[in-house]
């Protein structure tokens, strides 16, 4: 059974991209990383553990070339890890439902909703007009929303660009808006990602 | 079988791990084809043979080919590269080959050809320039300093001839300027105008290269307008900036901000840095090199200390006279820089110079921003209420912070090399140790929050272990630096845990007195920053008295850093409510300040004056004002430099000091059609209109004011990278038109200040008081009467910020007429939402910052009426308060008392001849129940008219009111 093959290897092996390893790992450490999760009892009507678990496993497939550990322990403490930050991250975005910051109201400053997402994205501080004209980046942008996996694509696509409620899409999916919200950040961390950084922007002279 | 691990016992629809595999595995993710190009060498475009590649960047590719008809020869090709081909890719592609072709000079890289593939994407030809980089060139051919400015007046030459045409080339830096040798000669070719634009004719009619400017230039070599980032508003001296740095590298061998430094940073620091940080004297940067100036001055065939001696005086001036932020202040042309290059090798008089009197100052200022700031604001900037110079709020709002920049710029004044090295050497050990031996988590999010603080955790234990324990210095940099991160972590604890072990390390006898007073302050800051978050107890008195002492001596030789330390401090005590200190240690710099820089003088005696303001020692701060306000008389002139003190000039004014001394909104008017007529500065003009119109209104001339600041607000929709500047500009249209009864238009233009404004809440927090505070009190009021339940929340906010108006910098101070203002025209329908909460939700009803302003106003009533019974206190001023405190209900009989004595004095003084001040005195008499008299007094308010027919309209209604409410007695 493969529960008995020793840790190591097969902990390398799921590094090295065997999926079925993987599989495995996360079918014996999931529910205790499950058991771990405590949501405030105020945001249990909008976020369940297994939404958390859901963005968890998929970011667990798309990092694992990430991991350092060799070790059960390793391996549980950085998937637990992938876990608190979805769901820390769910509850700010639920946080900021309630009673939005003004601020992240304002993000946008006119410019297409692609051009908003990017400002989002570059860099918080930017201003939208800042990045607005940059339609360079843009298209860069839409090339790099393709490259996501298609939960995360879907999110950016129907709530980024077609700025449609969160609520409305999460009833729509048959999720939580926790889990759209969740699903939301962790694809703006991969697009921060695949556009390489404000910085990056910064030196792409011809 | 354990179904837990049987992959087969679980519905791949179902199951969450089967889900996630499926989209990551089964091609869910799609990989995106980046684009390359796929021209090899030996392959043909048009008649050119592709030989080599030879450079490559973001859209293009450059390669070696060969020409055989008519003419053989080898050629440079740019080609856009596949998949890059979009329409704006290929518009700016064409904008350098027309850049190219317009221009004929022998330091140009010529175009010879252009065209494009079958496939449509376009190509040029141009010249073959097989050279290294001018910076390479110089140091391998080991070129004397006298040599290296011979070939840097060529590219001058180069860019002017450029210029001439009309291209701008955006992107000058050693790799864009080649250098070749033709006939034994070295011949510099400025290549790449990629980013070239055009300053009077359009390059192509395709696109509009602003849409590139995120990518365009490289950062060391950027100027401060390019790092904007607008496009908006670039010309040829953004490339005089770059030839500055250019010539800084040539003659120093490295350029003014450090690469590294400024590709480590952040995006927005990187901004920063480029507008903010000014150069070292070239001098005085190869004198801070070490030992690696021995290898610099070996290349160039001359002693140590005859490079200094050359660069240091002419050499220093011409460089930094290039490299202004100012553009204004930089050399015109190309051709004025070259030929100030060549005044000096003649050793002539060249037109760069050491800076002026004015210009030390504003320098001094500028530098000084978080000391200056933190008196001026609070004592003149701010007293204007509501309105005031947008530099002066930026400043104030500002001046910790920037405080706190300075610290941590704070030059090292260690100056053994041999140590340095051996001290950096352990640093960097112990940092790649931190950084390699620990946290597997550090790559499980590419480095977030929690994982940095883990690191940064880690590397504390380390020290705690014994690292570093026989290096105090080393250890007490690495402690600062932790101090300072955990900082920026928001985790204040841990910051002064690290900044009180680094002052201890120093504290051996390994620090200088600077370092020790460096530490001190950002620990005293902390422990009395009231919303710093700090939870430990921390007594700095022992450590600040420790760091001030070690000062002492180095006061008393008049070392300046320790005198411009010592102002610092000044700064933050008299920022933390600590007064008497505050006046002590300026008391000192007073003293000090003379023999060190007369000039200064002003300065200090202005912190000062502010100081003895807080500490209601009015005599002596009015006579401090106009001893200042005197001598900056004798010498003002309405130029640039002139500014600052035209700025502070008018903190003098709203003082009202200044009447006696002539600086009234005449001469305002005056120096205003000065600046007009310099044509200069526009953005300046407009922020002085703006306070000249702002003066109107305080005069009581309301319509004319409004009237004039939509003009402002018409000036300033130009300045489109400053919409702050506009959003207050705005919000400040707004508050005029709502107090003259134009509340429609009112509303239009805080909904757009407001748009603009909320961007910026963190970095301006000022305009978000008033801009946006004063519009969601607007959105209230207009809600409130059709869906009061809607009006909620604009009211909670409106709340929220007008309670931190009132008790983040006022606090204290005598003058919070502006705020009252604000407070007066909202506050009755605010109470009315308030109670009509308790039909909505209780908690809501009972909130506390709703609680909290109504506390703070009441709170406040005394202290408003003792500040309004100062006679230095303009009777506009004590009105616009009084009527305030009339608007605060319920107000305690003595208070009532007080208020109708006040009103009956301006009134007075005023001669019976102001509306607005009759209108006060109608309402006191009202609420003191003498009706008749406030019949009378409105009556006589609305006689005098001159007011806009909405506020004739509300003086008549309050009027009528009057009137009802007579009957019913």
């Amino acid at each position: 059974m493969a529960s008995t093959e020793s840790e190591e290897p097969r902990i390398e092996r799921a590094i090295d991209g065997d999926g079925e390893a993987l599989e495995e790992l996360l079918r014996e450490c999931g529910p205790r990383v499950v058991a771990g999760i405590s949501i405030d009892p105020r945001w249990r009507p909008s976020l369940e553990p297994e939404d958390v678990m859901q963005v968890t496993y998929l970011e667990a497939y798309l990092r694992i070339f990430t991991l350092q550990a060799r070790t059960m322990a390793g391996f549980r403490g950085w998937l637990a890890r992938i876990a608190e930050n979805n769901l820390r991250d769910a509850v700010r975005a639920l946080q900021r439902d309630k009673r939005p910051e003004a601020h992240g109201r304002a993000v946008r400053a006119g410019g297409t909703s692609a051009e908003t997402l990017m400002a989002t994205l570059v860099d918080g501080e930017a201003t939208a007009g800042s990045i607005a004209a940059g339609r360079e980046a843009v298209s860069r942008l839409r090339a790099a929303i393709a490259r996501l996996p298609a939960s995360y694509r879907r999110v950016v696509d129907e709530l980024d660009l077609a700025e449609r409620p969160v609520a409305e899409l999460a009833a729509e999916l048959g999720k939580s808006p926790g889990a759209v919200h969740m699903l939301r950040s962790r694809a703006h961390d991969r697009l921060k990602e695949l556009l390489g950084g404000a910085t990056r922007f910064f030196y792409d002279s011809p | 079988m354990n179904p837990a691990t049987d992959p087969d016992s679980f519905a791949p629809d179902s199951d969450p791990i089967r889900k996630a595999r499926a989209e990551v595995e089964g091609g869910e993710v799609a990989r995106a084809d980046v684009s390359s190009s796929i021209e090899q060498p030996g392959d043909a475009i048009g008649r050119y043979k592709l030989l080599q590649l030879i450079g490559e960047g973001g859209f293009g590719t450059v390669y070696m080919a060969e020409q055989k008809e008519p003419v053989r020869r080898r050629v440079a090709l740019k080609i856009v590269k596949l998949g890059m081909d979009t329409r704006q890719v290929i518009a700016r592609f064409e904008a350098e080959r027309q850049a190219l072709a317009m221009m004929d000079h022998p330091n140009i890289a010529k175009v010879f050809d252009a065209g494009a593939t079958e496939t449509g994407r376009p190509y040029f030809v141009m010249e073959l320039v097989k050279g290294i980089p001018i910076t390479e060139f110089c140091d391998e051919s080991h070129l004397s300093t006298k040599d290296r400015l011979e070939l840097f007046v060529k590219v001058c030459r180069a860019v002017q001839h450029a210029h001439q045409k009309g291209i701008i080339h955006r992107d000058l830096k050693p790799s864009n300027v080649m250098v070749t040798m033709h006939d034994a000669e070295p011949v510099p070719k400025v290549i790449d105008f990629g980013i070239a634009k055009a300053t009077n004719q359009d390059l192509t009619d395709k696109t509009l290269f602003t849409e590139f400017r995120q990518f365009i230039g490289t950062p060391e070599y950027m100027s401060p307008e390019q790092a904007d980032l607008s496009g908006l508003d670039i010309d040829t001296r953004s490339d005089i900036y770059s030839l500055g740095v250019l010539l800084y590298e040539l003659l120093t061998g490295t350029t003014p901000v450090d690469g590294v430094r400024l590709r480590s940073a952040a995006f927005e620091e990187i901004k920063r840095i480029i507008r903010e940080e000014e150069a070292l004297r070239p001098s005085t940067k190869l004198s801070t090199l070490g030992e690696s100036i021995g290898s610099l001055s070996r290349a160039r065939g001359e002693e140590p200390a005859a490079l200094v001696r050359a660069l240091r005086g002419d050499l220093d001036w011409i460089v930094l006279k290039a490299l202004e932020k100012d553009r204004v202040r930089r050399y015109e042309t190309a051709k004025e820089f070259a030929a100030d290059i060549e005044r000096h090798a003649r050793h002539e008089p060249v037109l760069a110079s050491p800076p002026s009197r004015v210009y030390l100052l504003r320098k001094f200022l500028r530098r000084n921003r978080g000391s200056v700031a933190a008196a001026s604001a609070l004592v003149g900037v701010l007293l204007l209420g509501i309105a005031g110079t947008s530099s002066g709020y930026l400043r104030a709002t500002e001046a910790l912070r920037v405080a706190e920049d300075q610290r941590s710029a704070a030059r090292r004044s260690e100056q053994d090399a041999l140590a340095e090295a051996l001290k950096q050497e352990a640093l960097a050990s112990f940092f790649r140790e931190t950084l390699f031996s620990t946290s597997p988590l550090f790559g499980a999010r590419g480095g977030t929050e929690s994982t940095v603080t883990d690191l940064l955790r880690d590397a504390s234990r380390r020290l705690e272990a014994g690292a570093l324990a026989d290096q105090p210095r080393s250890r007490a940099t690495v402690h600062r630096a932790l101090g300072d991160a955990f900082l920026h972590r928001e985790l204040p604890d841990e910051a002064v845990a690290h900044f009180s072990l680094a002052f201890e390390a120093l504290g051996e006898g390994a620090g200088d007195p600077l370092t020790l007073s460096h530490i001190a302050w950002e620990l005293d800051r902390l422990a009395h920053d009231k919303e710093g978050g700090l939870t430990v107890e921390l007594d700095t008195d022992l450590l600040r008295t420790a760091a001030l002492g070690s000062l002492e001596p180095l006061l008393v030789a008049g070392e300046r850093e320790a005198v411009e330390e010592l102002f610092r401090w000044s700064a933050m005590l008299f920022n933390s409510g600590r007064l008497a200190e505050a006046d002590r240690a300026l008391s000192r710099v007073q003293e000090l300040i003379p023999a060190l820089d007369r000039r200064l003088v002003p300065i200090v005696e202005y912190a000062r004056a502010g100081v003895l303001m807080r500490m209601d020692r009015i005599g002596e701060a009015s006579a401090l004002y106009e001893r200042i306000a005197k001598s900056m008389q004798q010498g003002f002139e309405p130029d640039d430099d002139a500014f600052d003190f035209f700025e502070i000039a008018l903190g003098f004014w709203v003082h009202g000091s200044l009447k006696a001394v002539g600086f009234t909104v005449p001469v305002m008017e005056d120096v205003l059609e000065r600046f007009r007529r310099r044509g200069t500065g526009t953005l300046m003009q407009a922020d002085l209109e703006s306070n000249v119109v702002w003066a109107f209104w305080r005069e009581g001339r309301r319509a004319e004011a409004a009237a004039r600041q939509r003009e402002v607000v018409d000036t300033a929709r130009g300045f489109q990278r400053n919409k702050v500047f506009l959003g207050k500009q705005l919000a400040l249209l707004g508050f005029m038109l709502h107090g003259t009864a134009r509340h429609d238009e009112a509303f239009e233009a805080f909904e757009e200040a407001k748009r603009l404004l909320e961007n910026h809440r963190g970095e301006a927090y000022f305009f978000s008081c008033e801009g946006v505070t004063l519009w969601h009190g607007m959105q209230a009021l207009e809600l409130f009467d059709h869906d009061p339940e809607a009006a909620v929340e604009p009211a909670l906010e409106f709340l929220d910020n007008l309670g931190q108006c009132l008790s983040w910098e006022l606090e204290g101070t005598p003058y919070p007429a502006g705020y009252l203002e604000s407070l007066a025209q909202f506050m009755p329908t605010m109470e009315r939402i308030l109670s009509a909460w308790e039909g909505l939700d209780p908690t809501v009803r009972r909130h506390p910052t709703a609680l909290r302003v109504q506390g703070l106003a009441r709170e406040w009533i005394p202290r408003i009426l003792v500040a309004a019974g100062d006679p230095s206190v303009s009777h506009q001023k004590v009105n616009g308060m009084v009527w305030g405190v009339l608007h605060l209900d319920p107000l305690a009989d003595e208070h009532l008392a007080l208020v109708l004595e006040l009103s009956i004095k301006v009134d007075e003084a005023t001669e019976h001849g102001d509306s607005s001040c009759l209108e006060t005195l109608a309402r006191a008499r009202f609420l003191s129940g003498d009706v008749h008299a406030a019949l009378a007094c409105q009556q006589a308010a609305i006689d005098i008219g001159g007011v806009s027919s909405g506020a004739a309209a509300e003086m008549k209604t309050r009027l009528e009111s009057y009137k009802a409410s007579a009957g019913r007695r």
